[in-house]
């Protein structure tokens, strides 16, 4: 893998961790405010899962540049899935009174899904290719639908 | 109160740190891509920018490039926003005349501090950060 190969794939992972984890900030904050324990407990949760997913992209996509490796993204999709399914489990888990958490829930779960999603592709094609935004680094050339 | 544009493509991203700034009392204005920035500058004044490297339409660092070339926009500070992460990103993002960098994922105290750090030097105010929240 590339410099720049190694730059997309850490761009487009770390775009749904992104959202994972500021949701889940967000939630939490909101929760305290509200004097609603169970959904800061849940946002708590799927927080501690979310910093865990943004570590190990750090650590173990480092491995991706080994060109040594042959399957370079099959280990960080292993590791990552159990988290990412952790944090689906958290967004399904209960009724909150506010619409606006359930739809930020949504998001999260969204986002995981995502995430799965670019992992499971990523494994099976790991050079990926630049899209045509304007300075021609973010993006590649395959669409994936959120599971 | 200090004024925000937030220049983001990604909707949730974008949705996610206006919500987070405007409770705790930043007053937050959007543009979804560079050339879009360089008018709401202009017309919105704001006090500070946000300013994502990866957009449509005119990249972060061009958007910046012109900002600062423009007497009426040069002294608003903006701050490169990327989840890119490398240390060329952050040298492309100074080289356009950011006048800083931050990673994505946010890590907000982080970049409130940064963002105040700035308000401070142009001579704006801070939020009162206790009192917002």
């Amino acid at each position: 893998m590339t410099a720049e190969e190694f730059r997309f794939l850490k761009h487009e992972l770390r775009t749904p961790i992104n959202h994972i984890v500021g949701y889940s900030e967000l939630l939490m904050e909101e929760a305290q405010d509200a004097g609603e324990p169970g959904m800061a407990a849940c946002a708590k949760e799927i927080l501690a899962n979310g910093r865990i997913l943004a570590r190990l992209l750090e650590r173990e996509l480092l491995a991706c540049s080994d060109p040594s490796n042959p399957s370079p993204l099959e280990a960080l999709r292993i590791v990552m899935t159990s988290v990412i399914q952790s944090v689906v489990a958290s967004c399904a888990g209960g009724k909150y009174s506010e619409d606006s958490w359930q739809a930020d829930l949504g998001r999260i779960a969204a986002a995981a899904h995502r995430l799965s999603s670019l992992l499971d592709a990523a494994a099976e094609t790991p050079y990926l290719k630049p899209e045509n935004k304007t300075d021609g680094r973010s993006h590649h050339d395959r669409t994936i639908t959120p599971a | 109160m200090p004024k925000v544009l937030i220049v983001e493509d990604n909707e949730m991203n974008r949705d996610m740190l206006s919500r987070r700034l405007a409770r705790r009392g930043y007053d937050v204005v959007m543009a979804l891509d560079g050339l879009e920035s360089l008018k709401i500058a202009e017309s919105e004044s704001p006090d500070i920018i946000l300013m994502d490297l990866s957009l449509p339409v005119m990249n972060g660092a061009d958007a910046t490039r012109h900002l600062k070339a423009n007497p009426a926009t040069s002294a608003i500070p903006v701050i490169a926003l990327t989840a890119f992460a490398m240390a060329s990103d952050r040298s492309e993002a100074m080289q356009a005349g950011c006048d800083d960098y931050d990673t994505k994922p946010v890590e907000l105290q982080r970049l409130i501090g940064k963002m105040d750090n700035m308000l401070s030097r142009c001579g704006a105010s801070p939020v009162d950060f206790t009192g917002a929240l």
